[in-house]
């Protein structure tokens, strides 16, 4: 027995130490169960429940319940992951041998934070899910002519001023719609311009990835626009080779898509040529050109992907386009003959530093004109340099931070004889003007996005701008919210205020005034959007008070005393894609009630009324129907009803002492409307398919298919006794061509 | 006395240590689909997911059943902790991401919103599993495999939304090429490459012929592979017959159609598709 006690004490040393290692062994572990439910309280199984950083965790079983052990100890991170929910994270204080209870409840997952969806008022179009209109939508819209701008006009909001692109949103004139590429502001945005914007865009809808057209309530990154926004992004990378030929009735145009080095080095170029001589003759109409309009333009796009996160992008686009036509007005008859030439480069960076996506640009607008009739011969000059930088961060929580800034150079020069009298005098006395004024603007922002609770995004940002001419500062807050009250259902608010300064030429002390102030309104905006598979519903409503807006004025020339609002409604109904949805289309209806603060010129005086403004288009409607026929043979119709808009009438006229003119007697602005505006265009194309990945498409269009002569304004007879409508020169008209598209 | 309460001792600890472990397989045992927490094995515990979550995913296939997909899914998901396996992962969330997204689509069409969202998962999967460093020694096979499946599910988002043949199309055939280029002789690109020559209509590229061609010689490269590593995907081979045999039934001849279908369910008797889809219908039309 006495060894006994040493054995035993061998034998407890050992099962001690034994048990001291089972025991650590055991407690090495903690143990982490509990459940996992939705906001409702019901029970999601498989989710991945899991120590954040370790691959320890387990899967929720049909009651939602997990349990697992793990040797991770101390403060960490549980998270559960499902599809279609957020994720959640609940933090834990784990130690040895303790069993550690959760419940974790998991959100339904909304749509990815996104700015077009968080303001309200926003179209897109692009490759991206979300999109309002993919690219093929735009270019097979019946009577867009294959034209961006076009395409956009068949959107609430915009309104059919007459059949030109020009884009007015919302009772607001076509200079308050900015145009953007990229980063750069395209100055003259439209071909053969005029004052109602242009006939078509400049920029061809096969060189942009995607756009966001903003007809109110936009971010704080856009500025000095009042009313509307149309931000266009060049192409991507060429992922395959391919060559396009296209050849119409009034253009051919010839694209090469590159990729040079793979996923590194690509380049697309399109060049354009266009003659209308052959469209008219074809079509009969008698037109009063003297020479046809025509006009060519080349784009070119280099693309350097020159890191995973870093690209360099070139954008170089030139057009020129020139016309002669027959004018005749009261008091003259002669022909009018014009040219243009415009072209923007732009070069732009993109890289990721340290969580920041920064995107830098530098561009380059240049512009010239030559405007002759009779005696008068004018070339206006504009060269604008841009530079801007936006940088752009997740935060922490779901949301993002935005900064940018921009400074924008204007140099105008004019140049040209003006005649002092009557402009086909030979003897009249001729006025040589060369002048040049410059203007600069810089602006700065940030935005916000954040969800202050669940199912709410707010987009809060701010801006700053400054115009060196008057030497104006000008602040615009903004703010949208969306609340998504369900998956398909959600109401968007908007509000903010908006600043435009006015054109460098109005700045001028002889014409124009120096200490001009930047116009101003405000946007408010509700809207409330619904969308389910195949069907988009919008509706939306707003009011949008003008400030400050530039108005003739008798002793300073000019003055920021105008004023006015514009309120309406929006509706915006779409069904199907063209391609994936045998039939697709969409309706768009805008109502509309615009007043401002106008001159009427009564002989030599004026007078102050507030009255409609020449945009209030009280009812605007617009249906797009595209349908596949037969396998390969689709057709559309596009039908455009619109109130007229509000004209002035002229009641009579006094005659100018020793001059063979007479000055207007205006009747009370905006007291007449023209005809409304009705137009129906259709459109078929056929594809056919050859060699292994070839195709051609066969296309025919036929414009204002009922040849109605839709009136634009009256011309006067040289006394003002006598008017008669102007009407449209795109009576009915047929276009064919054909595009090859090749890819070798 | 003191042997007594020794054994005592010893009892409970040993019986500690038995109900821990107790404990746990039945945490681990709820659902057989449920791959079990080793964590005291820290050696390869990602792989271990990895290979786990195939046999469930095979087996969801097989079985036609969402939920058990949805349990690899999980799986997969929990493994793309290890970095350097996380390339596989994301594969494999993608592979499964997929295949729910076709379970999904052959229910009806309701499904459409729920389907694309999977897919769109994949594809960002995949995307990420691209931009993975990889510099294994089979990188280029990992490189090869995830092309491919990227490249089909451009194509099922295409069939879903024709008009993002305009941009995916020619995304995902230069995706299948270097794919090609990558790996030739792997037989789920070989696959793949037939089924998008099969789907796509002949305007942007596709052909019935070569697709046949494809098939067969998928079918050839499959009764090749010998797969080494557990990870590595294996899926396709029976994949391969149902197709060849829808190439058949495409051009009328159905008894190479019926054989073709036979073949698939020697490979893998419980492909469902083939079971109760496919080959009831030449059985029927005979």
């Amino acid at each position: 027995m006495k060894h006994l006690p040493t054995s035993t004490a061998r034998w407890a040393k050992v099962l001690l130490l034994l048990s001291f290692a089972m025991t650590a062994l055991a407690q090495n572990h903690a143990f982490v169960q509990g459940q996992v439910l939705d906001e409702t309280g019901r029970p999601i199984a498989y989710v991945n429940v899991q120590i954040t950083g370790t691959i320890d965790g387990a899967i929720t079983d049909r009651d939602g319940r997990f349990a697992f052990s793990t040797q991770h100890m101390g403060k960490c991170d549980l998270s559960a992951s499902f599809i279609g929910y957020e994720t959640a994270h609940k933090t834990l204080h784990l130690s040895q041998g303790d069993t550690t209870t959760v419940r974790l409840i998991l959100r339904l997952a909304l749509i990815q934070l996104d700015e077009t969806i968080v303001t309200g008022s926003t179209y897109t179009t692009g490759e991206d899910e979300t999109v309002t209109l993919s690219p093929l939508d735009v270019v097979t819209t019946p009577g867009a002519s294959a034209d961006i701008f076009r395409a956009f006009k068949t959107f609430p909001g915009v309104a059919t001023v007459d059949d030109g692109a020009g884009l007015f949103v919302r009772g607001g004139d076509v200079s308050e719609t900015v145009i953007l590429l990229g980063q750069a502001t395209v100055v003259h945005p439209y071909k053969y311009e005029s004052p109602t914007g242009g006939v078509f865009g400049t920029i061809s809808p096969f060189m942009v990835q995607g756009t966001v057209f903003s007809t109110g309530g936009f971010p704080a990154r856009y500025g000095n626009a009042l009313s509307a926004v149309l931000s266009m992004e060049t192409q991507n990378m060429p992922v395959q080779k391919s060559y396009t030929l296209n050849l119409g009735l009034a253009a051919g145009s010839l694209g090469l898509n590159l990729p040079l080095v793979s996923d590194k080095l690509g380049v697309r170029f399109t060049g354009n040529l266009s003659f209308t001589d052959l469209l008219f003759r074809i079509n009969r109409h008698s037109s009063t050109f003297t020479t046809t309009p025509r006009g060519h333009d080349g784009n070119l796009n280099l693309i350097y992907q020159y890191s995973p996160t870093g690209r360099l992008k070139f954008f170089s686009f030139n057009a020129s386009d020139r016309l002669g036509v027959r004018v005749t007005e009261p008091s003259f008859d002669g022909i009018y003959k014009g040219s243009t030439n415009s072209a923007l480069h732009n070069l732009e960076w993109t890289d990721v530093f340290a969580h920041w996506v920064m995107q830098t640009s530098a561009s380059l607008n240049h512009h010239t004109a030559r405007k002759q009739l009779g005696n008068l011969d004018f070339s206006p000059r504009d060269l604008t340099l841009k530079l801007r930088t936006d940088i752009e961060r997740a935060l922490t929580a779901s949301g993002f931070l935005r900064l940018g800034g921009e400074i924008e150079h204007m140099d105008n020069r004019l140049r040209g004889s003006i005649p002092q009298g009557d402009i086909f005098d030979p003897q009249a006395d001729i006025f040589e003007l060369d002048t040049s004024y410059g203007a600069r603007r810089a602006g700065a922002y940030f935005e916000i996005d954040f969800e202050p609770a669940h199912r709410i995004v707010v987009n809060l940002g701010t801006r700053a701008d400054h115009h060196n001419l008057g030497n104006r500062f000008a602040i615009d807050p903004r703010v949208s919210a969306r609340y998504q009250f369900t998956k398909h259902t959600d109401a968007r608010l908007a509000w903010g205020i908006y600043h435009q300064f006015p054109d460098p030429s109005k700045y001028n002390a002889t014409s124009g005034n120096p200490r001009l102030r930047p116009q101003r309104a405000q946007h408010r905006i509700i809207g409330l959007h619904h969308e389910r598979d195949q069907f988009m519903m919008r509706l939306e409503a707003y009011h949008k008070p003008y400030y400050n807006l530039v108005l003739d004025h008798p002793d300073l020339n000019l003055s920021n005393d105008g004023k006015g609002h514009a309120s309406g409604l929006d509706l915006f109904l779409k069904r199907g894609d063209f391609l994936s949805t045998r039939f697709s289309g969409w309706m768009a209806y805008s109502l509309l009630r615009s007043r401002r603060l106008q001159v009427r010129h009564i002989g030599s005086e004026m007078h102050y009324e507030e009255a409609p403004s020449p945009y209030d288009i009280t009812h605007n409607l617009t249906l797009v129907a595209k349908m596949r026929l037969i396998d390969d043979l689709s057709g559309g119709l596009t039908v455009k009803y619109a109130t007229s808009r509000p004209i002035t009438p002229i009641v009579g006229a006094v005659p100018v002492a020793d001059q063979n003119y007479y000055l207007p007697i205006e009747g009370r602005i905006g007291s007449e409307r023209l005809p409304s505006f009705r137009q129906v265009d259709g459109q078929l194309s056929y594809l056919l398919p050859f060699g292994a990945n070839h195709q051609i498409i066969f296309y025919l269009a036929i414009n204002n298919l009922f040849n109605r002569a839709n009136v634009l304004d009256y011309d006067y007879s040289i006394d003002y006794s006598q008017r008669q409508p102007r009407t449209t020169t795109f009576r009915r008209s047929i276009y064919f061509g054909a595009t090859v598209t090749l890819n070798p | 006395m003191q042997y007594i309460l020794l054994a005592l001792i010893v009892s409970l600890i040993i019986l500690t240590q038995k109900g821990y472990a107790v404990a746990q397989q039945s945490t681990d045992g709820q659902n057989p689909d449920q791959p079990t927490v080793k964590s005291d094995e820290p050696a390869q515990p990602a792989a271990d997911l990895l290979t786990s979550g195939k046999n469930i995913l095979q087996q969801g296939i097989n079985e036609n059943n969402l939920d058990t997909m949805y349990a690899a899914r999980a799986t997969f998901e929990r493994a793309l902790t290890d970095k350097s396996l996380s390339v596989w992962s994301h594969y494999y969330i993608a592979l499964t991401d997929y295949r729910i997204a076709n379970n999904l689509l052959a229910q009806g069409k309701k499904n459409k919103d729920q389907a694309s969202k999977h897919l769109k998962e994949a594809a960002e999967h995949l995307e990420e599993a691209t931009r993975e460093d990889i510099t294994r020694e089979d990188a280029k096979t990992i490189a090869a495999e995830v092309y491919a499946l990227l490249s089909s599910v451009y194509g099922r988002q295409i069939s879903l939304s024709g008009i993002k043949g305009m941009f995916l199309g020619p995304k995902s055939g230069n995706l299948l090429k270097k794919a090609g280029q990558l790996a030739p002789d792997n037989p789920r690109v070989a696959l793949t490459a037939a089924i998008s020559a099969f789907n796509t209509p002949k305007m942007w590229g596709g052909s019935k012929e070569r697709a046949l061609e494809g098939f067969q010689r998928a079918a050839y490269l499959f009764s090749q592979e010998k797969p080494t590593d557990p990870i590595h995907p294996v899926w396709g081979h029976s994949e391969t017959y149902t197709w060849l045999g829808i190439a058949y039934m495409d051009r009328d001849e159905e008894d190479s159609a019926r054989e073709a279908f036979e073949k698939a369910l020697e490979i893998d008797p419980d492909n469902g598709w083939v079971k109760y889809d496919l080959l009831p219908k030449v059985k029927k039309e005979n």
